[in-house]
């Protein structure tokens, strides 16, 4: 695999291959970026959202953990209403088993 | 396999089906170009039964599931990566799955503008990630020196001395990173199209001896990685108590943006 792609086209929008073959990418990078990166487009395939949310904080304090970040001065999360922990969200106790709000 | 539904990888120009053959998907399936207009959005197709990786239920459990989730990541970017080798892409986050190719076309349809746009925007260019890392803390090692005999004269204010000493060094260390990470991001921001701080990696996560103070995103001309490649070398140089990692290319997923139609 690693050989094929190394002996792919030099016409590569990429450029300059040989300069930087290419290396694994480390999970954390890639996570940072498939989870947080990239284009949304609504899909019709709904997964639960609390599920998500919950999935994506707990990635997110692997990737960047809060007591490093404020260290280093980057408050990013304070930003972030999926992750701004100021009790807005759970105001909402329809009780019924959908639960499940419009976006 | 049940139900199937169509996941997206990217968004892309046209591209040939010898680029898409050699790929395999989250689900290991071949990966297919549905074209529309002027773009390609490359898909696979999943199971999406209520016992299909992909249906809602299984999927939500997949998601919080990090081994899984380490392979279908890995995945979706092997894929993404393989197509903007070839040509702009525009990644999509993982797990976008519509119902159909119909779907994939209708989407395409409408947010053909914004998608033009995008690729526009990264055509050949590549987003590059650049990493610093604090410098080691040469402070007095505080355990190296045997304990006095409890009792013996100054001992206990020379431990404590020692610990200061340490910790002081420790934040001074961090200290210096923090403004490294700053210059270090002005100085390449000049040589990229675009430039972006991602938050800081966790230290148990990079199995580094020290904290990382900048992960940066650049996004860089094809025709410019060796000069921002020597840009990294030089300021390696200039900041050596701190260290460097340089990665990429990537596929631009930091530098994709569309706007609602």
């Amino acid at each position: 695999m690693t050989e094929a792609r190394e002996r792919a086209p030099l016409t590569r929008p990429y450029g300059s291959a040989l300069a930087a073959p290419p290396q694994p990418a480390n999970l954390a990078d890639i996570l940072e970026r498939v989870l947080d990166k990239g284009i949304v487009i609504a899909g019709d395939i709904r997964v639960n959202l609390l599920d998500i949310e919950l999935l994506t904080i707990r990635i997110r304090l692997l990737v960047a953990s809060v007591d490093k970040a404020q260290e280093m001065g980057i408050d990013w999360w304070r930003r972030d209403p999926m992750l701004s922990d100021t009790g807005n969200g759970s105001g909402n106790r329809d009780g019924d088993g959908g639960g499940s709000r419009d976006g | 396999m049940g139900e199937t539904g169509s996941y997206l990888y990217a968004i892309a120009a046209p591209v040939g089906d010898e680029v898409l053959g050699s790929l395999r998907g989250v689900a290991g399936e071949p990966v297919r170009a549905v074209r529309h207009r002027d773009l390609v959005a490359v898909v696979g197709t999943v199971d999406v039964g209520t016992d299909g990786a992909f249906g809602e239920e299984t999927l939500a459990r997949n998601l919080n599931d990090l081994g899984w989730l380490e392979a279908a990541a890995r995945a979706h970017h092997a894929v993404i990566d393989g197509v903007a080798r070839a040509v702009p892409a525009a990644p999509l986050r993982l797990a976008t799955v519509v119902a159909d190719d119909d779907g994939v076309r209708d989407r395409l349809e409408r947010w053909h503008d914004g998608l033009q746009r995008a690729l526009d925007e990264i055509a050949g260019r590549a987003e590059w990630s650049v990493k610093v890392y604090a410098p080691e803390a040469f402070g007095p090692d505080v355990d190296a020196e045997p304990v006095p005999a409890a009792g013996a004269p100054g001992s206990g204010a020379a431990y404590l001395l020692r610990r200061k000493a340490a910790a002081t060094a420790r934040d001074d260390a961090l200290a210096r990173a923090t403004a490294v990470a700053g210059q270090v991001h002005e100085e390449l921001a000049k040589h990229a199209v675009d430039a972006r701080r991602l938050a800081v990696q966790d230290q148990r996560l990079t199995g580094s001896d020290t904290p990382m103070s900048l992960n940066g995103a650049y996004l860089v001309p094809a025709d410019g990685a060796d000069a921002f490649a020597a840009t990294v070398a030089g300021l390696r140089d200039r900041y050596a108590d701190c260290r460097f990692e340089l990665a990429g290319p990537w596929p631009a997923y930091s530098f994709v943006t569309m706007d609602e139609p």
